[in-house]
């Protein structure tokens, strides 16, 4: 075939941009380590790590979740032991008034003490967590779930004691719900437990049967017997408080199990789509780096080529 | 023997004449290698019987011929790669403004109370919205590209018709008088190539060697020294997207299908753009919509009822702006409120009243007629999740017969879409008044991610179809170049095979020319040599 000068410059010239395309692309590949730069390289596989990419992002934040249900439920495990430790005290000390040998005064001092450990587990009921939120409150945490409140008549009014002062009970100001969170596709996690599932269950919610021992303690003269029932009474309603606050206890254990093993899972998870996400998109070296080297070869002789054919002319001899 | 060696010497002249032009013109582009033809005289001696302009004509139309496909691939492959590197780039794409958004209001059903959650989830839609701002700005920006690079290589096109008759012009005349010079034909060539690039055209050559051009369909460009000018025309439905035309002395008449680098483009605008466009604007339009509705069902922060995070999707302006007079009489404004994005198509409409007042509505692109329903009491209209109604008080009974509008339902939505909630402690996030830690609407709106909007896909479904869309169309023009860039160069290889200029070769005949005139002027020599021998014998 007949070949004139411009044909044999441009097929060369075309020859050496191609392979000089040819190594770029491929270097590229090798240093971000993939196949697929851009997704018409691959359209079928690119929508597949579209979906692995969305799903990846899921599966990061439903970790963020167990970790920040992980915090608050351990915020409410602390401060359950902590009640815990305080009922004890308060149980043992409810008991040594029973001591048949004490004193007006001996009682008051009881009393005192009881009103102290009694306070520490008001406080306790109100700790607050992140966002000022107070933790027993349930999903209305935006104020004190234990307070004193103004006992309202049917009116509207507010009741009033002898000295006209207002009388005012013991209240749970927060919600009975608890929130719930997203941790998996199918798993939300349960937040808890509330101030009233602790202290407001029964008749007579714990604090105001605490008062009532404590009026008693501080009482002079007492009935027969009066005492002892009153002992009876308080050492009922600190079991059966803390009944519930063990219960809310095992209930968080149980909770903070799901969720470590929804972070596993979750962790799992994450790995398998990574996986598949490498093995779609992650460019093999093994096969890589002999393509980069036959690649270059092929620019290296065309370089040669397109310089000897350049310099290659008849009018140089003549 | 004299004579016949000046014989030899002209024609050795004349040939290294030729010579020299070739190796001038080897480096530009179009020029055709002649040569020199000897031939004996019936006298004695020898003389260039003509100089050949050597030049496969069939080889050359089917250059033409590739470089029309070459040229439609070529546009269309870049502006698709173009939008890919929009959809796709980490910077660019809408995927992680909303896998974010998500997060955050995640986060912040932990601990709904806490502001700095709040603040986070507004940065975030607002970072969300101004992703679909900038992506519909960025298409936006493409569609003006398009159009302005189509009306430059409208303008070359003429250029290359003036050119063409121009060049038809001298050849006539050059005809007339015996012989047309090489480099006009060479010249013409060069401009039929150049506007098959451009443009699917036919090519016939007349008796009087002057070349005819017209589009496939007959309506001629070029017919001597005459050309038609070529002109873009506002689209129909959309006015916006421009159409090719011909004008003649008494008609101008649309190309349907020009073909080349203007059809590439064309095809992209039509087939790529304006679909990834629609696509986002009813994503945009769905996605506000669900999320706006959630937030007015639950309650912010202080117990009050909640209130939506972005714009409202049928405010007058948006609502007034759906709808463009296109034909007939302009009796009335059109509202276009949108009722259900979940039923919204990503397709425009044109609706009109024919002569008979019968209103119709007719999909576009595609022209299929659609059902509506009609409301007895208003005689409004609805169809795909759309409601039309006269403004102004007017009703539909008052559009002038013969009138006709285009409805773009989705227009606007993406480019403006906004926040407008300033107070983080306005997000709704509760589902019951006087519990601040609620979080049910919350986890509500976080289920959306995986609700299906629009058009049977979740919001990141239906992103990832624009990708994959885009994604499928660039692979496909990526690889057709491909095809069309290898035919195109071997069909000009093989003209530059047979017309190209070989330097070697001109340097051979330069030695051999050389010798002849050499060889011519030594007869011319001897020849004298003798006469004077002659001479001195006598």
């Amino acid at each position: 075939m007949r070949v004139s000068t411009m044909q044999m410059h441009n097929t060369l010239s075309g020859s050496m941009q191609k392979a000089q395309g040819n190594v770029s692309k491929t270097l590229l590949q090798m240093s971000s380590g993939k196949e697929i730069l851009k997704p018409s390289d691959d359209p079928f596989a690119s929508v597949q790590l579209l979906k692995l990419d969305d799903h990846l992002s899921k599966l990061e934040t439903w970790s963020g979740n167990i970790d920040k249900a992980t915090t608050f439920l351990g915020n409410q495990e602390s401060a359950l032991m902590d009640m815990n430790n305080n009922l004890d005290r308060t149980r043992d000390l409810v008991l040594s008034a029973g001591n048949g040998a004490l004193s007006l005064e001996d009682r008051k001092a009881i009393a005192k003490e009881i009103e102290q450990t009694v306070s520490t587990l008001k406080s306790l009921a109100n700790t607050k967590g992140a966002g000022d939120e107070y933790i027993f409150g349930g999903t209305a945490g935006q104020q004190e779930p234990v307070q004193k409140v103004p006992v309202i008549d049917e009116k509207g009014n507010p009741v009033l004691d002898a000295d006209g002062n207002p009388v005012e009970e013991w209240s749970f100001e927060g919600s009975e719900s608890v929130r719930e969170v997203q941790v998996s596709d199918s798993q939300h996690a349960t937040l808890g437990s509330t101030a009233s599932d602790l202290f407001f269950q029964g008749d007579k919610d714990f604090f105001t049967q605490m008062d009532e021992f404590v009026a008693i303690l501080n009482k002079d003269p007492l009935a027969e017997g009066e005492l002892e029932g009153a002992i009876d009474a308080a050492i009922k309603g600190i079991d059966a408080t803390s009944g519930a606050v063990n219960e809310g206890l095992t209930d968080i254990g149980a909770e903070i199990n799901m969720l470590e093993e929804a972070k596993d899972t979750n962790t799992d998870l994450v790995a398998t789509n990574k996986a598949m996400q490498s093995s779609l998109e992650a460019l093999d070296y093994a096969e890589a780096i002999p393509r980069l080297t036959i690649e270059q070869t092929v620019l290296t002789a065309t370089q040669k080529g397109y310089a000897s054919s350049s310099t290659l002319t008849l009018f140089n001899y003549i | 023997m004299i004579f016949t060696g000046i014989t030899g010497l002209n024609a050795a002249q004349t040939a290294l004449n030729v010579t020299s032009k070739n190796i001038a013109g080897v480096g530009v582009n179009g020029y055709s290698r002649q040569v020199a033809n000897f031939k004996t005289s019936d006298i004695g001696g020898v003389y260039i019987n003509n100089i050949e302009r050597v030049s496969d004509q069939y080889a050359v139309q089917q250059a033409w011929f590739n470089a029309t496909q070459y040229g439609y691939d070529t546009t269309n492959a870049s502006h698709n790669l173009q939008l890919e590197t929009l959809v796709s780039g980490k910077n660019t794409s809408l995927s992680p403004s909303l896998n974010g958004f998500f997060d955050t209001l995640n986060a912040a059903s932990a601990d709904p109370m806490e502001i700095a959650y709040r603040q986070e989830v507004l940065a975030d839609a607002e970072d969300l919205a101004s992703r679909f701002n900038s992506l519909s700005s960025s298409m936006n920006k493409q569609a003006a590209d398009v159009e302005s690079q189509l009306s430059s290589l409208t303008g070359e096109a003429n250029d290359m018709l003036a050119s063409i008759a121009k060049t038809n012009e001298a050849i006539a005349a050059a005809a007339a008088i015996g012989n047309v010079p090489s480099h006009l034909l060479d010249e013409r060539d060069q401009s039929i190539q150049q506007l098959s690039e451009l443009m699917d055209v036919s090519i016939i050559f007349e008796q009087d060697q002057t070349a005819t051009v017209t589009i496939p369909t007959g309506e001629p460009l070029v017919s001597r020294g005459e050309t038609n000018e070529l002109v873009l025309l506002p689209g129909y439905p959309d006015a916006s997207q421009t159409q090719l035309a011909v004008k003649s002395h008494d008609a101008t008449k649309r190309i349907d299908q020009p073909g080349g680098g203007i059809g590439g483009l064309m095809d992209f605008r039509e087939d790529t753009l304006s679909q990834s466009q629609r696509e986002l604007d009813r994503l945009a339009l769905a996605f506000s919509n669900e999320v706006n509705a959630l937030m007015e069902k639950g309650f912010d922060l202080n117990g009050a009822a909640g209130s939506a995070l972005f714009g409202d999707i049928n405010s007058s302006e948006l609502m007034r702006n759906r709808s463009t007079h296109i034909g007939g009489t302009n009796s009335v404004n059109l509202d276009i409120k949108v009722d259900d994005t979940s039923k919204l198509t990503a397709d425009n409409y044109v609706f009109s009243k024919n002569d008979k007042n019968e209103l119709e509505v007719h999909r576009h692109p595609g022209g299929e007629k659609v059902d509506f329903e009609t409301d007895t009491t208003t005689g409004d209209i609805s169809f795909d999740g759309i409601t039309i109604s006269a403004a102004d008080g007017k009703t539909l009974g008052d559009m002038a017969a013969g009138s006709s509008y285009l409805i773009e339902p989705g227009k606007g939505a993406a480019g403006t879409m906004e926040v407008v909630l300033d107070d983080p402690e306005k997000l709704a996030f509760s589902g019951k008044a006087d519990e601040p830690g609620n979080n049910s609407n919350l986890l509500d709106l976080i289920k959306l991610q995986d609700k299906t909007i629009a058009g049977g896909q979740s919001v990141n479904q239906g992103w990832n179809s624009i990708i994959s869309d885009v994604a499928s169309s660039s692979a496909r023009a990526t690889n057709s170049l491909a095809a069309s860039e290898m035919l195109y160069q071997e069909a000009t290889s093989r003209v530059q095979s047979e017309s190209g200029v070989n330097l070697d070769e001109e340097a051979g005949n330069m030695l051999m020319f050389q010798q002849l005139y050499s060889a011519n002027a030594k007869v011319i020599s001897t020849a004298d040599e003798l006469f004077q021998t002659l001479l001195q014998a006598v």
